[in-house]
């Protein structure tokens, strides 16, 4: 795992990216099929030059300036190490070119449908399983010295098995797009035939269903082999203090596992999409030739809401009727906490109870000692007022004089002068006395009679 | 177990019963996906049936070959399907039937459901149906609102065994999902074919918003 990780910061630092358009890829995947052909790994720039021409021509037959296009398609391939020069004269003279490992890979994805067929799996299954016999023959000659575990055993573990278990691995990979290419064309042949397609729907289910059953049967089989050789020189190794060799005896029996594990797994999934497959046949296609029934539900859910003014909801014009659960009734657990009488106050008093209060008589006795006064046709108000506010309580007296005087404004005729005096009527403490305007009574003419005061 | 029951007692006895029955009652269909649940009740259904008949439901085989019960009568509870179920229900038998959805032995996701309904229905409508008591598209929360309500029909419907929900965002369809197709099947027009189903008691007609229909 640190190695990993080295890697991927030094890949990260390097800042290295793969930009590839069309023609670049096609110009890689020619420039492989040419090398091909002509059995040459090596390529003078002139014939670089004439395929991607030939490319050109093909994908972009109006792409002006070729010549300068093929130039800087070269460039490109090498500044992103797929194009590779071999010869090292420089610029001395025109250069001599190869496509790098990383081309060739791109290459083969392209060209070669590597797929993992029944024949192919039982080729490589049974080479590995003479090469492993023969690194166990190795291995069990006794007494390797550690150069010879590492060229007899350990290298050929990593590089011959690791490669033809690798090669199992990458048909499987190109089984698996093959398979999802199934799947995409079965959708096709339903969209485009419906009825029709059926029987090669089916077809292309048994065919890789057939194929995964075998490859599994295989796999099952022979990777009980592989592990087993690998069980045996693991334990010859381990005895002889080969760490190395063990190692390496691991990762490729991990890679075996992985390798089965493939198989069953695939397996499983394609039987799921198998039974899937099949019962949509049955149940919808067979059901509906004329794949009415699409069209029929979409207008049904088109119309499922009945029309509504703006801003109006009305509901779908039917809904299904399922069963719903019975809730379970839950007694209630008792309250044991002790019962709080509720908050309350006093009712209200609506009738208030009579009060006996003590008539306040003195205001009456005001007046009728007023009146008695007056009947001795005193000379003035002064004299009035001084008889009876000195039996007055100190808190009464304003009033009480106020009470005198209106009586005697009723009740006597009050002569005219032009100032009157203040007079005092009684001395309160040593500086304050109450003083009163003196009104003089005017007793010789009678009174004429006024209208009573309300 | 998959051997067939001689008397009602067998089938009660399996020990696969007491959560098939309950599965049932609470309103989910069983499908030959659930393996030996459905293969129990295929091999009892004639004993089943009466078992049902006697506490007024009715236990249904659909021709896709999928179980379910359906209530009559008032004696238990029963539900209808939301608006928003059925809708979703709809959209979800919709994306089905499309040969598409073969490629990924049927798989869909959530967005899928959310567009197919708004192109369908049209944005503004499913806002307001699927919010009965908003009065008006509010467009800045509309989205979202939606597909939450859309989420929410669909663990319902999940729970009834139209769908499994995978992840946040993918679905898998499963055969049930067809029963949201039934007013359209056959060769009777849609109105014919729904006017049997509610005669049957398997749907009701009209403004069915209310959920609940309580025993």
């Amino acid at each position: 795992m640190p190695e990993l990780q080295t890697t991927l910061t030094e890949l990260a630092h390097s800042q290295v990216g793969l930009q590839l358009g069309p023609t670049d890829l096609c110009f890689v995947v020619a420039l492989r099929a040419r090398a091909d052909q002509s059995g040459t790994t090596a390529f003078e720039e002139e014939a670089l030059v004439d395929v991607f021409h030939q490319v050109l021509n093909l994908v972009e037959p109006t792409a002006e300036a070729p010549r300068l296009r093929a130039t800087s398609a070269i460039r490109r391939l090498r500044e992103q190490r797929l194009l590779t020069r071999i010869d090292g004269a420089g610029m001395v003279r025109a250069g001599e070119f190869a496509l790098t490992r990383l081309a060739d890979a791109l290459a083969e994805f392209f060209l070669t449908e590597e797929t993992l067929t029944r024949e192919s799996l039982s080729i490589l299954t049974n080479t590995l399983t003479l090469q492993l016999n023969e690194i166990k023959t190795s291995a069990a000659k006794g007494r390797l010295t550690p150069d010879e575990w590492r060229q007899r055993v350990v290298q050929p573990l990593r590089i011959t098995a690791g490669d033809l278990l690798g090669g199992i691995e990458r048909r499987q990979r190109g089984l698996d797009l093959s398979q999802e290419h199934i799947r995409e064309k079965i959708a096709a042949l339903l969209r485009e035939d419906w009825f029709a397609a059926i029987e090669a729907c089916e077809a292309l289910l048994e065919e890789t269903a057939g194929t995964l059953r075998e490859l599994n049967d295989i796999l099952l089989k022979d990777t009980a082999t592989l592990q087993s050789l690998l069980q045996d020189i693991a334990e010859v190794a381990r005895e002889a203090g080969a760490i190395e060799a063990n190692r390496a005896t691991q990762q490729l029996a991990d890679q075996v596992d992985r390798v089965a594990a493939w198989g069953a797994s695939r397996q499983r999934a394609w039987s799921d999409y198998y039974r899937y497959v099949q019962r949509f046949l049955r149940d919808v296609v067979r059901l509906d030739p004329g794949r009415a029934l699409s069209q029929r539900l979409r207008d049904q859910l088109r119309t499922f809401l009945p029309e509504a003014g703006p801003g109006e909801q009305t509901g779908g014009n039917f809904a299904f009727i399922a069963a719903s659960p019975m809730p379970l009734p839950l007694l209630r657990v008792p309250d044991m906490r002790a019962e709080r009488p509720p908050v309350t106050r006093p009712a209200g008093l609506h009738d208030q109870p009579l009060e006996e209060v003590v008539a306040d008589v003195a205001p009456i006795e005001v007046d009728a000692k007023a009146r008695e006064l007056l009947a001795k046709k005193p000379d003035g108000l002064s004299d009035v007022i001084r008889e009876i506010v000195g039996l007055m309580p100190d808190a009464d007296r304003y009033r009480t004089v106020g009470r005198i005087t209106a009586i005697c404004a009723v009740d006597t005729r009050i002569g005219r002068e032009h100032e009157r005096p203040w007079v005092a009527v009684e001395r309160i403490g040593e500086r304050h006395s109450l003083l009163v305007e003196e009104w003089r009574f005017d007793w010789s003419k009678p009174l004429k009679k006024r209208k009573e005061r309300s | 177990m998959t051997v067939s029951f001689a008397s009602l007692e067998e089938v009660i006895g399996d020990e696969l019963f007491p959560e098939i029955d309950l599965s049932l009652r609470g309103g989910r269909h069983i499908d030959v996906e659930e393996g030996a649940r459905f293969e129990l009740l295929a091999e009892a259904q004639a004993l089943l049936e009466g078992f049902y008949q006697r506490y007024g439901w009715e236990l249904v085989r659909s021709p896709a070959g999928y179980f379910f019960l359906v209530p009559h009568g008032e004696r238990l509870p029963r539900r209808h399907l939301s608006t928003a179920e059925m809708l979703v229900g709809q959209a979800l038998a919709l994306i089905y039937l499309d040969p598409t959805t073969l490629e990924t032995a049927g798989s869909a996701t959530r967005s899928q459901v959310v567009e197919l309904l708004a192109h369908l229905v049209g944005e503004g409508r499913l806002y307001l149906e699927l919010h009965p008591r908003r009065r008006r598209l509010d467009e800045r929360i509309a989205q979202e609102s939606v597909r939450r309500e859309v989420d929410k029909s669909l663990r319902s419907l999940a729970a009834m065994g139209f769908c499994d929900l995978v992840d946040d965002e993918k679905i898998r369809l499963r055969a049930p999902v067809l029963r949201f197709a039934e007013p359209v099947q056959g060769l009777e027009s849609p109105t014919e074919a729904l006017a049997r189903l509610v005669a049957k008691g398997r749907a009701a007609l009209g403004d069915l918003n209310e959920e609940e229909v309580e025993a």
